[in-house]
């Protein structure tokens, strides 16, 4: 039982472990694997996509549920970032670069508004989850711009 | 290969009572439910069952249902037990002959995700074999309709998805969208000695609220804050030392255009309100936005005796904003193209256009990301958030020279941050500051 146990904590955290132990530099990764390769995940799915990135996502950029916008929201546009958003911000002033992934969909996206609010299956309080992933799996990619390199 | 035989032996063995005429192919999460509601017990009346997992290599479910239901009719048909019947539905569908899959059926199982079935002693190398199967498919005799399965997973369970996209109710421990959860956010603002120029700002902002208290407009436009969807705003004039009100105006929608400079009126400050409409989510919207700071650099570079703007929030609070280095907001609104410098996304959701700093990065991107953190790591009421990520937004990466004050106990006061660093200089973290 110990092994099974194991074994799905495994499963379970794979992809971090995945991410973090194949990448030791991030930004040459994203030079050579994704920028440099960029035409490769045009129109394919943003699941496919996910699974071809080596990187954990820390931070990630949505749409906001701010008071001007229409209570279904349509965008085009997610940002990934792998720096977690304190290393970000304190970075960000010392001036340095942060590597993020900015990915264009063919169509837009329709969210709910409801869904970006605090326990909203896109909450923007939480952190980047399956659920979050999951959301935009079958998404057709358009285009990805690798930020901060 | 040894491995395979013994698993497949291992299924069969778990092969309950069978009987009757009816054989259905359907997934495994339907068998399990049919066994956990009884549809497999001797009892039932039904007959009994037969269930198994069943690996369709084809990856075809018209032809893995075929294929499966030949399987087991013979199989039924021999009355062959488990070790023979083993043998026989290896035959039958098992065999070498089977191909990688070319497709992904829709009932794919993937035994990871749903470790129930397995029994005490059943190991990794067992597990280790399931996950290099292909697509497995449940089969089952005289099962009848099995239960559905809600949102959370839970076989007749009664959770279900709510307007917030999240799974609710039921089992899951949630009972509605949007609970309440208590309080953490209760991080304040450090206090600090304020310079002398933001003594001196803080009290010009003051005393003029305090002059225009009593005239009727600045009162709509309070009213408009507190009760209206829609904005209002007046410019206030100061003639001989005598405050007065220009151009009120409540907007046809969320935007009015204090005026800075009018032949004739010498403006001194614009008065607008952030009303209480949709605002639920960020829950602030209550400071003013870069659009007003775009406003105030205008209408000072239009009439220098233009000073401030100020903002009634619908949340009771009030803010100001007001130049104290106006080379810095010449500068920021030059190289900040107006047009695309707002924060918030493109209605039109054409990012192209967005302007991005040196960085490549949005306005947008860097305005989240504050907020975010703000919220995240430092834990200020969502309240202060939004207002919070403006003095840092326009503080660190807009550069725009411009302060934000915020009336606390009648009194204008600065916000500011202020950027924490470790024994070695580097920056560990960033605080908002108000000085006293």
């Amino acid at each position: 039982m110990k092994k099974i146990i194991i074994f799905i904590m495994i499963a379970c955290f794979s992809n971090n472990i995945k991410a973090q132990s194949n990448i030791n530099d991030t930004i040459a990764y994203l030079r050579d694997s994704i920028e440099a390769r960029k035409a490769n995940f045009t129109n394919t799915s943003f699941d496919y996509f996910l699974n071809q990135l080596q990187l954990g996502v820390k931070h990630y950029i949505l749409d906001a549920p701010l008071p001007n916008r229409p209570d279904t929201l349509r965008t085009n546009r997610i940002s990934l970032c792998f720096n977690n958003v304190e290393n970000i911000i304190l970075r960000d002033i010392q001036s340095l670069s942060n590597p993020c992934i900015e990915i264009i969909f063919t169509t837009p996206v329709l969210i709910p508004k409801n869904y970006l609010k605090k326990g909203g299956i896109l909450d923007w309080t939480t952190d980047w989850n399956t659920a979050k992933a999951n959301f935009f799996a079958n998404k057709i990619i358009y285009q990805i711009n690798v930020l901060g390199l | 290969m040894k491995k395979y035989i013994l698993l497949i032996l291992f299924i069969l063995s778990l092969t309950l009572h069978f009987g009757g005429n009816g054989v259905t192919v359907t997934t495994f999460q339907n068998l399990r439910a049919q066994q956990q509601y009884g549809c497999w017990n001797e009892n039932s009346g039904s007959g009994g069952g037969f269930f198994s997992w069943l690996r369709d290599r084809l990856g075809d479910v018209a032809d893995a249902v075929v294929n499966v239901a030949n399987a087991i009719s013979e199989f039924l048909s021999t009355g062959d037990e488990e070790g023979e019947g083993g043998e026989e539905f290896g035959n039958e569908i098992g065999s070498d002959d089977w191909v990688e899959p070319s497709g992904t059926p829709d009932n794919f199982f993937n035994p990871l995700d749903d470790p129930w079935f397995m029994p005490e002693g059943f190991g990794q190398e067992e597990w280790d074999i399931l996950n290099n199967l292909d697509y497995w498919y449940g089969v089952y005799v005289n099962g009848g309709e099995p239960p559905s399965q809600d949102c959370n997973g839970i076989w007749g369970g009664s959770a279900y998805v709510g307007s917030c996209g999240v799974c609710i109710a039921g089992s899951t421990g949630i009972n509605a969208c949007f609970v309440d959860s208590p309080r953490i956010d209760t991080a304040k603002p450090i206090k600090i000695p304020c310079s002398p120029e933001a003594i001196a700002r803080g009290n010009r902002l003051t005393n003029i609220r305090d002059s225009i208290n009593s005239l009727s407009d600045v009162q709509k436009v309070k009213d408009s804050a507190f009760h209206s969807l829609k904005e209002a705003g007046v410019s206030i004039t100061n003639n001989s030392g005598t405050y007065g009100t220009f151009n009120f105006q409540s907007g046809a929608n969320n935007n009015v255009n204090v005026l800075t400079s009018s032949p004739g009126q010498n403006i001194v400050v614009g008065l607008h309100s952030h009303n209480k409409g949709s605002y639920d989510s960020l829950n602030a919207a209550n400071s003013p936005s870069a659009l007003d700071l775009y406003h105030l650099i205008n209408g000072q570079l239009l009439n220098t005796n233009y000073i401030a703007d100020y903002v009634f929030a619908h949340d009771s609070t009030e803010w100001a904003i007001m130049i104290d280095n106006p080379t810095k907001a010449a500068n920021f609104i030059t190289t900040v193209p107006m047009d695309s410098a707002t924060i918030a996304p493109p209605t039109d959701n054409n990012w192209s256009n967005t302007f991005k700093l040196s960085d490549g990065v949005s306005l947008y991107d860097k305005w989240y990301t504050w907020v975010v953190y703000l919220t995240k790591i430092q834990k200020y009421p969502i309240e202060d958030i939004e207002g919070f990520a403006n003095v840092l937004f326009t503080g660190a990466n807009l550069d725009s020279g411009i302060k934000f004050y915020k009336k606390i106990n009648g009194h204008f006061k600065e916000l500011n941050y202020q950027i924490i660093n470790d024994s070695s200089g580097t920056p560990v973290e960033i605080k908002i500051t108000i000085c006293e």
